[in-house]
């Protein structure tokens, strides 16, 4: 990869790893460093990362760097956070969002990670196997198990709505 | 085939966008023949993430400087130069000399050692060569005349002591040999002892010597030649002179089975015998140089014994103690 691909990786996924960071983290500061960081070791990498397949190994090492974070700070005080954020709110689509918010938190940190990179960025089962060293048939087996957790919260919810 | 029992599984796959077109629109038929699921495909299509396109990376500028920064640090580092004047203060203390000392120590101690056996095997060596050179001579030992200046035989016992009897003037000294001869017992070829008695005989040679002057002086010789057998030969001469030698030769051993200094003695008898002046002198005292250090000599020859003589087929022989070993 070279200066001027390493540029072009920045430019055009910098923000989807960053919303696929910081929806799992839920803290602005912390995705930043993440992306941080993962841009500094692409860089320093760049010799040995071919330029089409610079997108998986960046999403590979956000990946990596967020688990190690999530294991240092373990904030798991979020998920109440966001429940009780879910409850003020008032209009039926923001309801929804924030229900769905609500419903992802809730997910353990595998089972959001599949499902954002499925529904964010698209990938198919291989490639978010070849992403978070799953094979993929974990990836399946682990993102409808998460499909369908996140459908009975929301199912359960418009239930006491 | 899509049935009540496996929909669930096919809506999955079709929100994951991992079916293919066929598949898609078997599904979406199937939904359209049971509005009793709709439910159910709605939650599920409710459940899918979109991604907030607002969202966006708040500091991009920093990413594309990463480069940059990197490039600007390998320049520094590749012009750094160390700061000379900045030395360590106590470097003595760092030195290790008593380490040295006894590194050196131990290999001198090895090399003594070394050289103390290397020096015991050449001595054994160069003491058992002389022996084997002229296996059959003995100290010779000066009798009978107080007035002659001592005779000092060399430390084995050659005959190079004799040939130094040989040239001085003749007088009526008596000179008494003990020789003594251990082999192997195997007969000796004649012409080979003949050799070897030709070339390291000065007693014969002295006899041989036309020269009016030159003179033998052997007054008496004893000869014990001492086979596996123990054959002993006794060979004694009395005021032999080159002109009318007096000698009287007792051997017990044939010709052929005798060694080169037997051999040696005969034909100087032959040479030089009058038997009307036959003077047996047996003088015990002990000669010059017979001491400790021949008593460490003869032991040493002892184990290390070379034979004068070769067996029936040629070969010469080594006696190391007991054992013999044959040389090529």
């Amino acid at each position: 990869m070279t200066e001027k691909e390493y540029n072009e990786c920045v430019t055009l996924y910098a923000d989807n790893v960053y919303r696929f960071i910081l929806k799992n983290l839920r803290q602005e500061e912390d995705a930043r460093d993440v992306v941080q960081s993962a841009y500094e070791k692409l860089w320093k990498n760049r010799s040995g990362v071919e330029a089409g397949k610079s997108k998986s190994y960046l999403f590979t090492i956000a990946y990596h760097q967020m688990i190690d974070h999530l294991r240092k700070i373990k904030r798991v005080e979020l998920r109440a956070e966001f429940r009780e954020e879910a409850k003020i709110s008032d209009q039926p689509v923001s309801q929804l969002k924030a229900a769905l918010e609500v419903a992802l938190a809730r997910l353990n940190d595998t089972q959001r990670s599949l499902v954002l990179l499925k529904d964010y960025e698209g990938y198919s089962y291989a490639e978010i196997g070849q992403i978070m060293e799953l094979t993929e048939s974990q990836v399946k087996v682990y993102l409808h198990r998460a499909r369908l957790q996140l459908k009975s919260y929301l199912v359960s919810l418009e239930n006491l709505i | 085939m899509i049935t009540r029992d496996n929909y669930e599984e096919f809506f999955l796959l079709y929100i994951d966008n991992e079916l293919s077109v066929a598949n898609r629109e078997a599904v979406e038929r199937f939904i359209a023949h049971h509005p009793d699921l709709q439910e159910d495909w709605k939650a599920l299509l409710h459940c899918r993430q979109l991604p907030n396109e607002q969202l966006v990376f708040p500091d991009k500028e920093a990413l594309y400087s990463i480069g940059a920064q990197e490039e600007e640090e390998d320049d520094e580092f590749l012009h750094y130069s160390p700061d000379l004047s900045i030395v360590f203060p106590d470097k003595a203390s760092l030195y290790k000399e008593g380490d040295n000392k006894r590194i050196v120590w131990l290999p001198w101690l090895r090399v003594g050692v070394a050289a103390a056996t290397i020096g015991i095997v050449a001595l054994l060596v160069v003491l058992s060569g002389h022996h084997t050179t002229v296996p059959s001579v003995a100290q010779p030992i000066v009798k009978n005349n107080k007035n002659a200046p001592p005779v000092t035989p060399a430390a084995t016992g050659t005959l190079h002591s004799i040939e130094g009897q040989a040239t001085r003037p003749a007088d009526d000294r008596a000179v008494v040999h003990k020789v003594k001869v251990k082999t192997s017992g195997q007969t000796v070829p004649h012409d080979l002892v003949q050799q070897q008695a030709e070339s390291h005989d000065p007693v014969r040679d002295a006899a041989l010597d036309p020269t009016p002057a030159k003179t033998v002086d052997i007054t008496a010789t004893r000869v014990a030649v001492t086979t596996a057998n123990v054959t002993t030969t006794t060979v004694t001469t009395a005021n032999v002179h080159s002109n009318d030698a007096i000698a009287a030769v007792q051997t017990g051993i044939p010709r052929n089975e005798s060694s080169f200094a037997t051999e040696a003695l005969q034909q100087h008898e032959n040479e030089n015998h009058d038997p009307e002046n036959n003077i047996l002198v047996a003088d015990e005292s002990p000669a010059p140089g017979k001491g400790k250090l021949r008593g460490l000599f003869r032991k040493v020859t002892r184990t290390f014994g070379m034979t004068a003589d070769r067996d029936k087929d040629g070969q010469r022989e080594v006696l190391v103690g007991a054992f013999q070993i044959a040389l090529k």
